[in-house]
């Protein structure tokens, strides 16, 4: 057999797991990439139709209620889908290891990137969706700022996904526990309403919460005029970055031990 | 080459740590075929294991050059959800083939394993000896230095073990193989090399008939 450089076997790793992934994900039933754009399709919608219903107008400053809760949804998806499906990302492919090049490592990453490339996949489906029957704005007013709101994100969730994927096999009791956190995480991170639109008071306690910063940032990417003054990309990258250093040295740490239980 | 630089390995378990091997050293010599024999517990499998490259020594290292291929007859290496079409091109995959070359082994491996139809279907509706054939059909789709096998006698009906006996052998004119057995006739007539595992303490024999008698040796303390 020839013999191939490390990059070589890693990028041939991460080609197969990247496949074997969107295997499992779509190639089981057709509906795969309907589900994938249904999911945060079916948040704004009824999110949409019932802010229509209480409120008088048709959006929040220059978004129309549709382009503002997508553009809440879909960021705040590529945090936590990144966390939740971390989690079985070693246990799913507990029997690939037996393979010498394949490290849970290269699981964990690759369904990360996956995911993420997914979410970005449905944003475009999305925004031309919008755009073509419905005539909302739904190009990005800002598209490089927005990619960059989004690539923190990702490693915010990536990190916290190396934390998970490590809880995931090897103190399962507590990864139940990480998704009830979401749960809350949903409502305080700014998807149903803007900052600007809550009461003064309440802000600094809102602001503690990295994501609601990443969320407005991502909307004033994408909007033009939405105010996010109070809301900082540094404060993100502040949580976001460490994060990622500490879900890899976790990870590190543990690595030989998930492979055992 | 393959050489095991004081190597220790243990388990943690609920009772402290308990050790497979401690601080072992040995070098394999090239160009032959060892037979692994050791009782129950002595660490065959995971010393395949650990030069298969999927389980890791706790202390000390082990250096390998030539390809090794992954340990045959051991649990793993499919993802049950996925068909058996899929986990081959997984693996063809992972070995950088290309596209044409892994319609090639695809091809080989349906016909190598027998499978039929169930190539298409998911893993986890074989047979435990319709999966050990496709992972041996897998690893006949390649040519590695060194195959890994484990116990490889109970893969398949006769016909079929024949079959994969027969493989092997034509694999041997240009690959060598380490492999544990219970059958101590069949891998004492096929091997060049005998390592032997005692309790925490690895001998390697060139003569087999002397690696025979130390294993019986071994044996009869037992009892």
């Amino acid at each position: 057999m020839d013999q191939r450089s490390s990059w070589q076997i890693q990028k041939a790793v991460f080609h197969a797991l990247a496949i074997r992934e969107l295997k499992t994900r779509f190639g089981g039933y057709r509906l795969g990439y309907f589900w994938a754009v249904f999911e945060p399709l079916s948040h704004i919608l009824v999110l949409s139709a019932l802010f229509s219903l209480i409120r008088e107008d048709s959006g929040f400053y220059n978004a129309p209620f549709p382009v503002f809760f997508a553009t809440g949804i879909l960021s705040f998806f590529v945090f936590q889908k990144l966390v939740v499906t971390s989690q079985n990302s070693i246990k799913a492919n507990l029997g690939l290891f037996g393979f010498r090049q394949v490290k849970p490592f290269d699981a964990i990453l690759v369904r990360g990137l996956v995911e993420f490339g997914i979410l970005l996949f449905t944003m475009v489906v999305l925004a031309w969706l919008g755009a073509w029957f419905f005539a909302l704005p739904t190009l990005p007013h800002d598209p490089l700022k927005a990619l960059l709101v989004l690539a923190i994100l990702f490693s915010f969730g990536l990190g916290v996904g190396f934390v998970t994927a490590v809880i995931g096999v090897m103190h399962e009791e507590w990864a139940q526990f990480i998704n009830t956190l979401m749960r809350p995480l949903y409502f305080i991170s700014g998807i149903f309403v803007p900052l600007a639109a809550l009461p003064e008071q309440y802000h600094v306690y809102l602001l503690w919460n990295p994501l609601l910063h990443g969320l407005e940032q991502f909307r004033s990417a994408w909007i033009a005029g939405y105010p996010a003054d109070q809301t900082s990309l540094l404060y993100l990258a502040v949580w976001s970055l460490p994060a990622l250093l500490l879900g890899l040295v976790y990870f590190r740490a543990n690595r030989i031990r998930v492979l055992m239980s | 080459m393959i050489r095991l630089d004081n190597v220790t390995k243990y388990y943690a378990t609920a009772q402290g740590r308990k050790y497979v091997f401690k601080n072992l050293s040995f070098e394999l010599p090239e160009k032959t075929n060892i037979g692994v024999l050791g009782l129950n517990g002595s660490g065959k499998t995971t010393l395949l294991r650990m030069i298969g490259g999927i389980d890791y020594p706790n202390e000390g290292c082990i250096d390998i050059t030539g390809s090794i291929s992954w340990p045959l007859g051991l649990s793993g290496g499919t993802q049950n959800s996925l068909s058996g079409r899929e986990n081959a091109s997984f693996v063809c995959r992972v070995y950088g083939q290309n596209a044409e070359a892994i319609e090639e082994k695809l091809a080989f491996i349906l016909d190598f394993s027998e499978l039929g139809d169930y190539f298409d279907l998911p893993v986890k509706t074989y047979s435990s000896g319709m999966r050990s054939k496709l992972m041996f059909a897998m690893s006949m789709a390649f040519d590695f230095d060194i195959y890994l096998i484990d116990e490889i006698t109970a893969v398949g009906d006769a016909r079929f073990r024949a079959k994969s006996q027969q493989a092997l052998l034509d694999k041997r004119k240009r690959s060598n193989y380490i492999m544990v057995s219970h059958n101590v006739n069949d891998l004492i007539k096929d091997s060049d090399s005998l390592l032997v595992l005692g309790r925490g303490d690895v001998q390697l024999f060139s003569d087999t008939a002397q690696g025979l008698a130390y294993y019986k040796e071994i044996v009869q303390a037992k009892k």
